[in-house]
């Protein structure tokens, strides 16, 4: 399964790419929306990992825009504040998981061993 | 004798001299009655202001006058000075003032242009003071009217100006509602021929039932069952649904219940205090606190566990719920919309779903058509994927052969399947259903399809195109992860590649817009 890192805290990156190999799946990283379109058009990602505060982009504004180029891309967005309204608008565009920051990794794992043996 | 005839001379001329001087009077009083008469006729004028009024007073005095060759009429009204000629002043001269609403607006003065008969004490006769007197005394009349009338006109503009920007807003206002009224109708009366209805496409009698029913669920609170094979737009549906109702500036929470694991079902729907366990770090608000007063879509509700239905229909029933480590109960004020392409009964039957929990989810129920019942509408889904694809693709429109075959397939998959088909198309130029390969770069006759099950005796040729719609079949199962149909094939990812490389099947990978 491959995933899309887009995320522009460089310790934030380096951590979920760690748990990543250590999983077994293939990632790659973008650290702003515009770099996570351009790989989204030349690669097929099954998950994307969604920084919401990005220095280009609000997350929630990528959404549809990731959707456009691939209607079945699954997403997982993540944040360092838990606001319910910020929830709320992201949900809106339908995603997968809303992560709060620090990672859930024992969450992540069992989210992402689910997503691959369902398809 | 001699002096009664002088006596008699002088008598008769002294009593011709009182009789000129009788008519010279006369003369003198003829001139100050016509003097007021005209000016009486100039008050009547229509419209009259004060500019006109006096000019025309300053030009007739002098012709009233003794002396009206030498005689010249000045006055000053509000300020502004009038004069039949002009003249340097000198003290020649009688005036009276103007006095209109008991206040002095101005003088009326008249001069002499040079020294008039030396016999005479004064230069002007008293009968000539009493006339202008008189004259100052009618002009302060009039110009108390003529400021009057001023006003009230002022009061009556601004009064009617007022009144009819009321009356404008008033009736833009009942053009709005008539407008908004009208709109209002059309929508609801002519819903039968919109081939659109908010994201939906489609235009056939099946889908105007569908906008039907979404209306209904719309104006009701009720818990909605959308049931349709995948890839059919249910999802659409239920935002209509949220989008058209009373709920829409709320929460629309999407759900998908076949992508969370049993394990985190609990804490997703409900929530968790901090520290309610290891990893804990904070007050985390489930699918239920988030879709209060607002709508709650349960995508694929076939697969949400049965002891996830037990508590969710607890909460449903106003039994409330709590958060992992809460003591405390919440409550919450969510709607359902449900979706699957399952069949509920059945799941039902097979002790999968409970009965209490399905009865109560789909107090409406909507029925989405498959593509193939409407296939009238493929045109226009094609139309809509082609206007979004061809904007950022070298093709900028689907080729006729292929137009045809688009619409003889049965589409097992939907709209789902033809948008990610178009979507491919429109990104490499491949167009591939299913198990037919088709480049429209090569002549159409290149492009005939081998099905499986040919006349071919070639064992190696039959067995490569079972493998390659295998591989097809496990791509499109697994949503085209490539490490999951790897897996579900029984093959390493790197074998997968090598031979979806030989059969040409590429995904969107390497393109460059």
């Amino acid at each position: 399964m491959k995933i899309l890192i887009v995320e522009d805290e460089p310790q934030v990156v380096a951590y979920i790419q760690k748990i990543l190999e250590k999983w077994g799946y293939d990632h790659q990283a973008a650290s702003n929306g515009k770099e996570a379109l351009r790989h989204i058009l030349e690669t097929a990602f099954d998950v994307i990992l969604l920084d919401i505060m990005l220095p280009d982009y609000l997350g929630y504004d990528l959404i549809p825009k990731f959707r456009q180029i691939d209607p079945d891309i699954s997403i997982i967005t993540m944040t360092g504040e838990n606001s319910r309204e910020l929830e709320q608008r992201v949900r809106k565009e339908g995603i997968l998981y809303y992560m709060v920051k620090p990672i859930e990794t024992q969450n992540l794992k069992l989210l992402l061993e689910h997503l691959c043996k369902n398809g | 004798m001699n002096q009664n005839h002088n006596e008699l001379i002088e008598q008769i001329n002294s009593l011709k001299d009182q009789l000129k001087k009788k008519t010279f009077d006369l003369e003198e009083r003829k001139k100050e009655l016509n003097c007021l008469y005209t000016i009486s006729k100039i008050a009547e004028t229509e419209n009259l202001d004060i500019d006109s009024l006096m000019q025309q007073v300053v030009d007739i005095i002098p012709l009233s006058l003794r002396y009206p060759d030498i005689s010249v009429a000045k006055a000053v009204v509000l300020d502004k000075p009038y004069e039949n000629r002009p003249h340097a002043p000198n003290q020649w001269k009688i005036s009276a003032p103007i006095v209109s609403s008991g206040k002095k607006k101005g003088e009326l003065i008249l001069y002499l242009t040079q020294e008039p008969d030396q016999n005479l004490q004064k230069p002007f006769l008293k009968e000539e003071q009493d006339l202008i007197n008189a004259v100052c005394e009618r002009i302060g009349k009039i110009i108390e009217r003529i400021q009057t009338n001023e006003q009230l006109k002022e009061v009556e503009a601004r009064y009617y100006r007022d009144i009819t920007q009321e009356k404008e807003k008033e009736y833009q206002v009942n053009q709005e509602k008539n407008r908004l009224q009208q709109e209002n109708i059309r929508l609801r009366s002519t819903i039968k021929d919109r081939y659109r209805f908010q994201n939906i496409i489609g235009m056939s009698p099946a889908m105007q039932h569908v906008y039907d029913q979404i209306l209904t669920a719309a104006n009701s609170d009720a818990n909605v069952s959308i049931y349709g094979e995948s890839g059919t737009g249910k999802e659409l549906v239920a935002r209509a649904i949220h989008d058209m109702g009373p709920r829409n500036a709320d929460a629309f929470i999407t759900i998908n219940c076949g992508a969370i694991p049993e394990s985190l079902m609990e804490s997703e729907f409900f929530g968790y205090k901090k520290g309610a366990f290891t990893g804990a770090a904070f007050d985390k608000h489930g699918y239920l606190d988030l879709a209060d007063t607002g709508t709650l879509f349960l995508d694929e509700i076939g697969d949400l566990p049965i002891s996830m239905q037990v508590k969710l229909l607890r909460a449903i029933d106003g039994g409330g719920y709590y958060p992992i480590g809460s003591q405390s109960k919440h409550t919450s004020n969510f709607r359902i919309v449900a979706a699957t392409n399952k069949n509920l009964k059945q799941l039902v039957g097979e002790g999968f779903m409970r009965e209490d929990f399905y009865y109560r989810i789909q107090v409406i129920p909507i029925f989405l058509p498959p593509l193939k019942e409407r296939k009238e509408d493929i045109p226009l889904l094609v139309d809509h994927f082609t206007d979004i694809y061809a904007q950022s693709s070298p093709f900028k429109k689907i080729p006729n052969h292929i137009a045809a075959q688009i619409f003889n397939h049965d589409w097992p998959g939907n709209i789902r399947e033809l948008q990610n088909v178009l979507l491919r198309f429109f990104s490499t130029g491949e167009f591939e259903i299913s198990n037919m390969i088709v480049n429209p770069r090569k002549s159409a006759d290149v492009n005939r399809s081998v099905p499986i099950g040919d006349n071919s005796n070639n064992l190696s040729h039959t067995i490569e195109m079972v493998e390659k719609e295998q591989i097809i079949n496990a791509l499109q199962s697994t949503n085209w992860h490539r490490s999951c149909a790897a897996e579900k094939l029984g093959i390493s990812r790197s074998t997968l590649f090598r031979r979806m490389k030989k059969h040409g099947l590429r995904l969107k990978q390497n393109v460059r817009y």
